[in-house]
């Protein structure tokens, strides 16, 4: 379980940097134009911020996110999803991007100074481990993350444990649909694709 | 999974066309957690029955009639209303 989570570690410092070539399927505007999300809003955000996009899914498009609500993004990469539920929410509301990679979190913030949002923090965690208070969200969103928590179960508490009573979660993810090569090192590529 | 942890209306709702490898693909799944929870529930439902207890007792205090007059004055009323009493 710690040779996934290094590989997983190790594969996110890289995206951190450059995500081009590390994903098999469209990541930056183009993938935000795959998903449909609102070119309105996408084109209130830097080109630069957009360049981090590497989700799997458009959690928007499952609910709406209200003004003044208040959001939590588990895995939010270089967090153009947070800015995204951050332009929602309006500056009533309020959004908290967590990642369990360091230099995600970094290029999270580099990110976030290049906008003009002073509602949006970042932290680093594991999903398993929010650090966080009970009841605190009315919303969480994710996108491409729970296939690589090794504890889904804890994970999914922890969601529970932070929202608020009548909160949603809206989450994009990987399922497996066949049966993944015995080879470790392929095992380990994949759980971090 | 979700609804093991407390999740409920948990689905999930449709694929995203973005796969990372030939053997997953991508998809979408919402879920709400309810409005109320059950231990609040069970707290709610304890605080109306300590209510109607409260009734009960202030209903059958001894005043100008007693208490068993009026337990038997309650109970010919519940019959003739067909109540079980």
């Amino acid at each position: 379980m710690k040779k996934i989570e290094e590989g997983i570690r190790g594969k996110y410092a890289k995206v951190a940097v450059n995500p081009e070539r590390l994903f098999k399927y469209p990541i930056g505007r183009a993938g935000l134009e795959t998903l449909k999300y609102d070119p309105d809003i996408l084109q209130s955000l830097p080109e630069a911020v957009l360049e981090s996009f590497c989700g799997v899914g458009n959690p928007f498009s499952l609910g709406e996110i209200k003004e003044g609500e208040d959001v939590l993004d588990i895995g939010c990469g270089g967090g153009v999803d947070t800015m995204i539920a951050a332009t929602m929410v309006g500056p009533a509301g309020r959004v908290v991007g967590t990642d369990m990679s360091s230099e995600m979190v970094e290029r999270a913030r580099q990110n976030l100074s290049l906008t003009h949002f002073n509602n949006v923090s970042y932290q680093e965690s594991s999903a398993e481990d929010l650090p966080l208070p009970d009841q605190s969200f009315d919303v969480v969103i994710s996108s491409g993350v729970f296939n690589l928590v090794s504890d889904k179960v804890k994970a999914l508490k922890e969601v529970f444990r932070v929202m608020k009573p009548g909160g949603r979660i809206m989450m994009a993810d990987q399922v497996l649909t066949g049966h993944l090569s015995e080879d470790v090192k392929a095992r380990v590529d994949n759980w971090a694709g | 999974m979700m609804k093991q942890v407390g999740f409920v209306e948990a689905e999930m709702v449709s694929e995203t066309g973005l796969n990372s490898s030939p053997v997953t693909k991508g998809a979408l799944f919402r879920a709400s957690k309810p409005a109320v929870s059950i231990p609040q529930q069970r707290a709610d439902a304890m605080d109306s029955l300590s209510k109607y207890r409260e009734f009960f007792e202030a209903a059958y205090t001894e005043g100008a009639l007693d208490r068993k007059t009026k337990h038997l004055i309650a109970l010919g009323a519940s019959l003739s209303a067909g109540c079980d009493p």
